[in-house]
């Protein structure tokens, strides 16, 4: 595509588009010049240097030349600067001159995703190869630069262990295999570490960065062990507080360049914001069609798996042609195969148009995208930014346009489109006081020590471990983690739960799936949708973790009706109202199938299965907020509804959680979830709970921002433009829910819990130390009908079937 | 004039619990209560995704015995009898044919399903024509599975030389379960079994059934029938 056409060319597209209505079209971006620093300032060797000569012969960008300037002189160094702004270099020329300098020495590659590292490997390779003194140390090893993760052939593994310098890893592996076995197989590697590169950094957050965080000090603590001390180099994408971030994943200080720093290179871009009268999606679908067929290169990123997966099969509904080879479906369940002729296909435009969700947001290359279209708004500025990276690289043109979902939180942004751009980028949130991650690592970090607790490096491993030391050798705490034979087997490290399942066509893999998407897309008899093909599930088989699927050739589509139970385990803090309480709890979510409804695509109902049919239950324990109405406020409420009280509550939770980033920052939509059920005394409560295993506080802020996020709840009500009583899907109508809800009765209960926030400041009550609160909560568990021992996430007695209570 | 008929509300299907038996525990067989298929039972059953493994039944003789009992009641609603093998009908057709005074036939004349009095007697890939053929002329009260080894739930797959044929046996029952809703109520799933709950594997076929957990009750205190009215 020439230059200068990208823009003009979609705005054209804009225009010609019928219904389309722009709400915001902000000024084009002007290119910027790159601001360079002369190869003569660097402090790398004279080989690399040379190589950089024909490479980049205007020199290093300002950003990079202060990054490797900063790691050379032995800081442990984070980089924040934009996408495509050249951060890989950054970390790669240090790790050759590490080697070049010292023949022997080791460099550890971090990434968050296979797909990165295998990206990274040919290019760390093409790189080894031209550098002469790297080359002559290469050739006598064929696993000088070399992948070791779980797809690297177990029959090269020992030659790999025996060779590799400059190593390309990911955590699970580092984990499982590294740390776990590094006496009899990494003692070389690790003697020689020096250089630890953390790609992505901003990937490890939640659950998943918790666990990384544990695995990381546990690395520092075998570092010292063997005499190596390395150097931490991270990449990061704009988020608040880079450095403070990598501060609490390794525990050591680093130095932070940041964006203010970037030097590098942008091409113009250009910003809108569009809306139809039509559905989103569809919306969506038909201008990124019109931009292809264009000539444009388009990235369309879905909110969900089933959106994307369902882009492409109304494609094929629509039009009375087949679906043109240039379009696909990117998304996590795909195999590697495949995902790899999409990245190949987008480099060399065989493929145009691809409708992905937030697995092509991380740095695979994929060549410089066109245009940019995001069907429902990013509701965090480094996914924002991340998506709109795309485009405009390397100085080349690009656009981006959203189009915001029907959701309250997309509707205030469609009303104030300044405020997107203009949000604080998120904290990354780690959770290291987790009391069952902390007991795991442990575990883990006793074994790589030879067995000996007091042998343990508690500085390095940080204050959480050392409390947990202190705690068991009082006597306070003794849990099953610290006896297992394998410990590190117990770890889940992204923090999946059960795991995932593979989804099976006969005996060929077709990609996986997590249980947590397995409910919700690959139930029994579902349709499921894979790569814009359409199969129906045959059988879930629990045991061997299989899904069952049988090609089938339709366009209906299936829903999951999934019924929720949510059971407090303990009180962490609480503040009781007179109408109300507010408790900030920890709590099991259990989500179950409750039927599947199969729609024809005219939405007619073509067949609904009741009951779970076999699916396992998706079982959650989280932390959330929980706010509780008092028996009498509520008795007194639902007198004066005019329709089912229930809705209410449920119009409420869904402002609620929509509205919810409102008052936390920016975070993702799929790291928090809602609910509304009963408690123990029969009260009906409203839940905004963490959507990770364990969870990570990213609630908490609901517990003390209450007040503030139900007046923005009941101005989004009052402030919305539909005027039937149900509601709309931006206020407070549930597409999920098959009963109507009411705006007269929400607005009444909204009243009710904001005068009784707002009346009085009682005192917070905590229970004290958390991690000892939830120790002794776990105290054995019995059936009240047989006395037989139960646990805290059963539903049912395994031995008598009763119905457990919270 | 068109007569429209109501649908039956649960109590016309349950107007009294025609199966009862002592529920117990699983490992300890204590006794913890009561089993007793009424209406709020059954909704109950629906609802939580339970189903009723009725073990220690003794021998097949005793549950054909309890379940002929069960079809001479004089019930509004259908029990729909599902055998775990073809063979297994075929010996009970015969024995009910003796004692009627009839002649037996050969399996292969055995027919998919029959009726006597308020059950219908069929194999798994007999429930779909029972669906078909109109022959259950009220709603079903409850699908009862008599499976002495509780093992019907492992055949999904035939495998011939080359060939591997899906014949899902518990699937047809599932789908027979889901077409015959009543009042948004599934029929509840019983199972009979010869040997006690704990010496049977009851996980696998829990999830196999689509089932969150089953009730499990001793088949040597099973009553069938009309309940005695108390003087």
């Amino acid at each position: 595509m020439s230059v200068r056409t990208v823009i003009e060319t979609t705005s054209r597209c804009i225009a010609d588009t019928d219904n389309l209505q722009v709400l915001f079209d902000p000024a084009v971006e002007p290119f910027r010049a790159g601001k360079f620093r002369a190869l003569s300032e660097s402090s790398l060797c004279a080989d690399i240097v040379g190589y950089q000569s024909g490479e980049f012969p205007d020199g290093l960008y300002t950003h990079q030349h202060d990054a490797i300037e900063s790691v050379l002189a032995g800081n442990n160094t984070v980089v924040a600067t934009r996408t495509s702004s050249g951060k890989s270099l950054i970390y790669s020329l240090p790790a050759f001159h590490t080697v070049c300098e010292d023949p022997d020495a080791t460099v550890l590659f971090l990434y968050p995703q296979k797909a990165l590292a295998n990206d990274q490997l040919l290019k760390l390779r093409e790189m080894a190869a031209a550098i002469p003194c790297i080359a002559n140390l290469q050739a006598g090893k064929e696993h000088f630069v070399s992948r070791y993760d779980g797809s690297t052939d177990s029959s090269i593994r020992p030659a790999i262990r025996e060779q590799v310098q400059l190593m390309l890893t990911n955590p699970d592996m580092l984990h499982f295999s590294v740390l776990q076995h590094h006496e009899r197989q990494w003692q070389r590697f690790f003697r020689n570490l020096k250089l630890v590169v953390i790609d992505e950094c901003h990937e490890y957050r939640g659950i998943f960065g918790t666990n990384v965080s544990h695995i990381l000090h546990r690395l520092r603590q075998l570092c010292q062990r063997y005499g190596s001390d390395p150097k931490f180099i991270a990449t990061s994408a704009t988020v608040s507080d880079p450095q403070e971030h990598m501060q609490q994943l390794t525990g050591v200080p680093f130095t932070c360049i940041d964006p203010e720093r970037d030097g590098s290179q942008q091409g113009q871009r250009k910003f809108w914001m569009v809306t139809s009268p039509d559905h989103y999606h569809d919306t969506g679908r038909n201008l990124a069609m019109k931009l292809a067929e264009s000539g444009l290169s388009v990235l369309a990123f879905c909110p969900t798996r089933v959106a994307a997966e369902q882009m492409v099969s109304r494609l094929e509904r629509n039009s009375d042609k087949d679906t043109p080879s240039f379009v696909r479906v990117y998304r996590s369940g795909l195999s590697s195969e495949q995902r790899e002729e999409i990245e190949c296909g987008l480099r060399d435009r065989t493929v145009r148009l691809v409708f992905s969700t937030s697995a092509l947001e991380l740095g695979i290359d994929i060549g410089s995208i066109d245009v940019v279209v995001c069907i429902g708004l990013p509701h965090s500025m480094m996914s924002l930014w991340q998506r709109a990276g795309r485009s405009a690289r390397g100085g080349r043109e690009g656009a981006t346009v959203f189009i915001p979902a029907e959701t309250p939180i997309d509707s205030w942004y469609a009303a104030h489109p300044e405020d997107l751009f203009s949000r604080d980028h998120e904290p990354l949130v780690l959770n290291r006081t987790n009391q069952r991650l902390l007991c795991q690592h442990y575990a883990c970090a006793v074994q790589e020590v030879g067995g000996d607790d007091d042998s343990m490096d508690f500085q390095t491993l940080g204050n959480e471990i050392q409390q947990i030391h202190d705690l068991r050798a009082s006597g306070q705490l003794d849990r099953d983690e610290f006896y297992r034979a394998e410990p590190h087997m117990e770890v889940s490290v992204r923090g999946m739960g059960e795991g995932t399942y593979d989804l099976m066509i006969g005996k060929d893999k077709l990609g996986e799936i997590d249980s947590l998407h397995l409910i919700r897309e690959a139930c029994r008899n579902a349709i499921y949708r894979h790569g814009g093909q359409a199969y129906r599930v045959i059988d879930v088989i629990r045991g061997k973790r299989i899904v069952s699927l049988r090609r089938e050739f339709t366009f209906n589509e299936t829903r999951p009706h999934i019924m929720k139970k949510i059971k407090v385990r303990n009180t962490l803090k609480s503040q009781a109202f007179t109408g109300v309480k507010l408790a900030y709890v920890t709590l099991n979510v259990t989500e179950f199938l409750n039927c599947v409804t199969e729609r024809s695509p005219h939405g007619n109902v073509v067949r609904t299965w009741n009951g779970s049919m076999g699916m396992p239950p998706h079982q959650l324990p989280t932390e959330g907020t929980m706010l509780v109405l008092r028996t009498p406020f509520w008795n007194e409420l639902k007198q004066q509804m005019q329709g089912r009280p229930e809705s209410s509550l449920q119009g409420l939770e869904r402002l609620m959680r929509g509205l919810f980033p409102t008052i936390s920052g920016p975070c993702d939509t799929q790291d928090f979830s809602s609910g509304t059920d009963s408690v123990a005394t029969g009260e009906m409560a409203i839940f905004l709970y963490d959507a990770v295993y364990d969870g990570v506080g990213l609630t908490e802020t609901a517990f003390h921002h209450m007040q503030s996020l139900v007046q923005r709840a009941e101005e989004r009500l009052s402030s919305c433009s539909c005027e039937e009583d149900e509601g709309c899907f931006k206020c407070i109508r549930d597409p999920q829910k098959e009963q109507p809800a009411s705006k007269a009765d929400t607005a009444l209960l909204i009243h009710a819990v904001l005068a009784s926030l707002t009346a009085e400041v009682p005192d917070v009550i905590s229970t004290g130390h958390e991690l000892i609160g939830d120790i002794r909560q776990t105290a054995s568990l019995k059936c009240e009908r047989c006395d037989e021992g139960v646990t805290a996430t059963d539903r049912f007695c395994p031995n008598c079937g009763f119905k457990l209570q919270a | 004039m068109t007569t429209v008929l109501a649908d039956p509300t649960m109590s016309d299907i349950y107007p009294f619990p025609a199966i009862r038996a002592t529920q117990i525990a699983r490992m300890s067989e204590q006794n913890i209560g009561d089993f007793k298929l009424t209406a709020g039972m059954a909704e109950q059953m629906s609802e939580d995704d339970i189903g009723l493994l009725i073990a220690n039944c003794g021998s097949m003789e005793r549950i054909h015995e309890k379940l002929l009992d069960l079809a001479a009641t004089d019930y509004s609603a259908t029990f729909v009898v599902v055998m775990q093998s073809k063979k297994m009908l075929a010996v009970w057709y015969n024995a009910q044919a003796r004692s009627l005074g009839e002649r037996p036939v050969p399996e292969s004349k055995v027919p998919n399903f029959w009726v006597s009095g308020c059950c219908v007697f069929t194999t798994p890939e007999g429930l779909s024509g029972l669906s078909d053929s109109g022959q259950l002329s009220s709603p079903v009260a409850g699908i009862l599975m008599v499976d002495p080894y509780l093992s019907t739930h492992n055949c999904r797959v035939i495998r011939k030389g080359r060939y591997t044929i899906t014949h899902d046996r518990p699937q047809f029952v599932l789908n027979f379960r889901t077409d015959h809703v009543e009042a948004g109520v599934l029929p509840p799933l019983i199972f009979f079994a010869v040997p006690p709950a704990k010496s049977l594997n009851t996980k696998p076929a829990e999830s196999v059934y689509g089932l969150a957990t089953w009730w499990y009750a001793d088949g040597k205190r099973l009553r069938v029938g009309e309940p005695p009215t108390v003087s």
